[in-house]
């Protein structure tokens, strides 16, 4: 048996500014990140073995768990599922609609802080925001209508017994309806 | 006077796994993908400055991005850009090496810029080696404002410099 696999993590923004003055005067600016990464199979540095996509729905004002040691993924009608011992990509994808006059109000919040999220966060997975050995590891970022919210990581970040999970939290009071983020996750497991 | 201006706002992972060899080839192919587009101006959806920087980081040591006072350089001349709100953001780390860490956070730094990491205001996110920040407000809440301003990157190496890059959309005036 053989197997393969090709990932591609890219992140970017890419402008084109244009000024015409008068007759005979124009300037432009173009600028790009063209942040892309390549990654393979296997468990080494920039190789990974599992992989999932997943969607998660939240009611207004609660949260959800991700948990790295536990996903299930289904294929072709079976489910597995996979225990990471380290995630490499990350993305988190709010689904809101840019068309909804509400879209403005909804605004996601990953996080492994249980303080604002109102629920238990069992196994924070603290170093993705630890600044530095001593300091605050909680963290929390946003993430707006459409937003993502991602994480490149080729040496990856290590999945353990005490730090396994991240909340999503729909931080919103003004909408009560059911929403959902995508989530896609590549790392390895079985080793 | 006219000005014209696109864009594209992105962030995506995909994936191709293969399996051969057992009498049946399986193949699984996933992706989630962001792209948001905006246009000049100064509404929803729309941005009127645009600013691309490069520089390293010395090691152990820090810079501080204010996003009311950020300088570009045009034909040799420079100017400052302040943004009222910022509607797309993204730190690239150029490092490679395993310590090669940027931290970018608002902890411990004077008037810290609130709204992007949620509702604490403190805290931070680790950038890995040939890692990204990014963060997409097409609806543009993000305000930088007098006392709240500041986002710091921080290089977590104590032996080298690391370097980066950012991209920064918005609108000023």
């Amino acid at each position: 048996m053989t197997t393969s696999a090709e990932v591609i993590l890219s992140s970017d923004i890419n402008y084109s500014v244009s000024e015409i003055r008068g007759n005979n005067t124009r300037r432009s600016e173009s600028e790009s990140i063209g942040h892309s990464l390549n990654w393979s199979f296997g468990t080494g540095v920039g190789q990974v073995n599992a992989f999932a996509k997943f969607s998660i729905s939240v009611d207004g004002d609660e949260g959800a768990e991700i948990i790295f040691t536990g996903i299930n993924k289904t294929y072709l009608g079976n489910t597995t599922n996979l225990n990471f011992n380290n995630i490499k990509g990350l993305i988190i994808k709010s689904t809101t609609e840019l068309t909804n006059v509400e879209a403005n109000l909804v605004k996601w919040i990953v996080t492994t802080d249980s303080s604002v999220v109102g629920f238990t966060i069992h196994n924070p997975l603290t170093q993705m925001f630890q600044r530095g050995v001593g300091t605050d590891s909680q963290g929390q970022v946003v993430i707006k209508p459409q937003g993502a919210f991602t994480y490149f990581n080729k040496f990856g970040l290590d999945i353990t017994s005490s730090g396994n999970s991240l909340a999503v939290y729909l931080d919103s009071t003004d909408v009560s309806d059911q929403h959902t983020v995508d989530v896609l996750v590549v790392g390895v497991t079985g080793i | 006077m006219s000005i014209t201006s696109s864009v594209i706002l992105s962030s995506q992972i995909d994936y191709e796994v293969t399996e051969t060899g057992t009498g049946q080839d399986i193949t699984e192919d996933q992706s989630i993908s962001v792209s948001i587009n905006m246009s000049f101006g100064t509404g929803t959806g729309q941005c009127n400055a645009f600013i691309k920087q490069t520089g390293n980081i010395p090691e152990d040591d820090s810079i501080l991005l204010d996003f009311e006072n950020i300088t570009k350089n045009v034909f040799d001349k420079s100017y400052s850009l302040n943004f009222s709100n910022v509607k797309g953001f993204i730190v690239e780390n150029l490092g490679t090496g395993i310590d090669d860490y940027i931290s970018i956070d608002v902890q411990s730094i004077p008037s810290t810029l609130t709204g992007l990491f949620g509702d604490s205001n403190s805290g931070g996110y680790m950038i890995p080696p040939e890692g990204s920040f990014v963060f997409f407000d097409y609806f543009g809440d993000l305000k930088p404002a007098s006392l709240h301003q500041n986002l710091q990157l921080l290089n977590l190496n104590v032996n080298d410099p690391v370097g980066y890059k950012y991209t920064i959309v918005g609108v000023t005036g």
